[in-house]
């Protein structure tokens, strides 16, 4: 078995992405970025990978909630069929007490 | 006096290809003396002539409107698709499970594959276990793991929802307490009705020396018929009188089993019969084996229905020493460790050699079996345990359930 990482945790921090090219169109495009954009999209960076954390959290908290409201659901369905089960024990009972007290009256 | 109980019944019934259909038709018969029975199935017009002459079957989209009628519903539940109604019902109308196999996880994989839907698979795992649930859930989605059938048995709902569970061996009541406590489960014993049986030998057109191997039931990945097919050929080389007889169906095309035939060049060793529809020509070609090999790995918690008739045909049967196979006498069987193939040659050598140890230990077999299979005990046992689940008094001739 792998880690236990979370593939949603896993992917939820962005990197850097290198240029691909020759070494030379490389370098230029990688100084042109640290000219043009780098401080300016590391800070979106930094707020996105921020908000995509937070986001995992929160998934993680929303599945905990529906797990634990699933256990809920399945017992309290459990419980209902005990319920329905006493249900239908009582009628049969009651049918077989009708019948007892209409052969009482009809002896009496 | 206490009523007879009126159970709405659930279970794949012949023609189903599936062992459990077999057990149904059975314990029928002995179920109805105490109970009044009306079958759900999804398709009641395929159902045996005969269960029909004898039961009012209804489908099972029925059930709901009519379910008030009932002390209650009994779900027999098992790890293929022939269960996947019941045990979708079973999860909206709980009742009494009959838990034909402790790991359902295979049967939901298959099914999320099947259906290509994976979030009820993924809602299985997460309500067994937790976030972590999760996680291995999207992890096999994309591939990172192999597929965890036997890490997590994914009964877990059906056990927290049920009234009770029936289970036919310790190994699965232990492991079902031990995930859940609270639950309340009765032991009750696989049934086999006695059965005669005629060896059709002669068909076979063999010599009358050669000792006949069986093997026997439907033919899965778990049955290991390549380790079992490789000690065969090993046996067949250093004692060319042996014979091996296999009867069952290959299923999902799991096991290619002509293609380990000639793998082996055991063509003039080996019979293949295929899938045999009744019973009474299945048990004939039981009888026409010297004795049976019928391993499983993994087990899945099962009692094998298969293995049972052998024995009540006083058929040695070599198994794994584990799950239900390890539970039985050593008396009784010949138990080898899981996956030893030197262990299994011993086995298969000693048995072929000594034709006396095989009488004993099938009549050892065949005594254990009578006293430990009756069906009308069954029937009882299951009578009492459903009283008691459904809290009505329970009647004097029933007998309690294994606790």
């Amino acid at each position: 078995m792998s880690e236990p990482t979370d593939w949603l945790h896993s992917k939820a921090t962005i990197q850097e992405h290198h240029f691909q090219g020759t070494p030379l169109i490389s370098r230029l495009r990688e100084a042109w970025a640290s000219v043009a954009a780098r401080w300016m999209v590391r800070a979106v960076v930094q707020q996105q990978n921020e908000f995509n954390h937070l986001l995992v959290l929160r998934l993680q908290d929303v599945d905990a909630r529906i797990i634990a409201q699933d256990k809920d659901t399945t017992q309290l369905r459990h419980d209902l069929a005990e319920v329905t089960a006493q249900l239908v024990q009582n009628r049969r009972l009651l049918e077989q007490i009708a019948q007892r007290l209409d052969r009482l009256e009809r002896q009496a | 006096m206490q009523p007879k109980l009126n159970l709405a019944y659930f279970s794949p019934l012949p023609p189903q290809h599936t062992g459990v259909a077999d057990y149904s038709a059975g314990l029928l018969s002995y179920l109805r003396k105490h109970a009044d029975l009306t079958l759900f199935v999804d398709n009641p017009d395929g159902v045996d002539p005969s269960l029909k002459k004898q039961y009012p079957i209804h489908p099972i989209t029925a059930y709901p409107a009519q379910r008030l009628q009932f002390d209650t519903a009994v779900y027999h539940v098992g790890n293929n698709r022939h269960h996947e109604a019941i045990y979708d019902l079973a999860r909206r109308y709980p009742g009494v499970v009959v838990l034909h196999d402790y790991y359902l996880h295979p049967y939901l994989a298959d099914r999320a594959a099947r259906e290509k839907n994976f979030t009820p698979y993924a809602r299985e795992l997460a309500y067994a276990q937790g976030l972590e649930g999760i996680r291995l859930a999207w992890q096999v989605r994309r591939g990172e793991v192999p597929r965890l059938d036997h890490a997590f048995p994914l009964n877990d709902r059906l056990l927290d929802l049920s009234l009770g569970i029936i289970v036919h061996n310790q190994t699965v009541a232990t492991d079902c307490r031990q995930r859940r406590p609270g639950v309340k489960i009765a032991v009750i014993p696989h049934f086999v009705t006695q059965h005669g049986a005629t060896s059709r030998r002669d068909e076979l057109n063999w010599p009358d020396e050669v000792v006949i191997i069986g093997h026997y039931g439907y033919i899965t990945a778990n049955r290991q018929m390549p380790l079992f097919m490789e000690t065969f050929a090993r046996i067949h080389e250093a004692w060319p009188q042996t014979r091996l007889l296999i009867t069952g169906e290959i299923v999902n095309q799991e096991v290619d089993v002509a293609g380990l035939i000639g793998a082996y060049g055991l063509e003039e060793a080996v019979h293949v019969t295929g899938y045999v529809p009744d019973q009474q020509s299945f048990l004939d070609w039981m009888a026409t084996a010297d004795f049976l090999v019928n391993l499983r790995d993994p087990t899945m918690g099962e009692t094998s229905g298969t293995t049972l008739l052998a024995l009540a045909l006083a058929r040695p049967v070599v198994l794994f020493d584990h799950g239900w196979y390890g539970e039985l006498p050593a008396d009784v069987c010949y138990q080898v460790p899981v996956m030893d193939d030197a262990a299994l040659f011993t086995a298969m050598e000693t048995l072929l050699t000594r034709p006396e140890l095989r009488t004993q230990i099938g009549d050892q077999a065949q005594r254990h079996v009578r006293e430990t299979c009756d069906p009308d005990s069954v029937a009882a046992a299951y009578i009492a345990f459903i009283n008691q689940v459904l809290l009505r008094p329970t009647a004097a001739t029933t007998h309690s359930p294994a606790q």
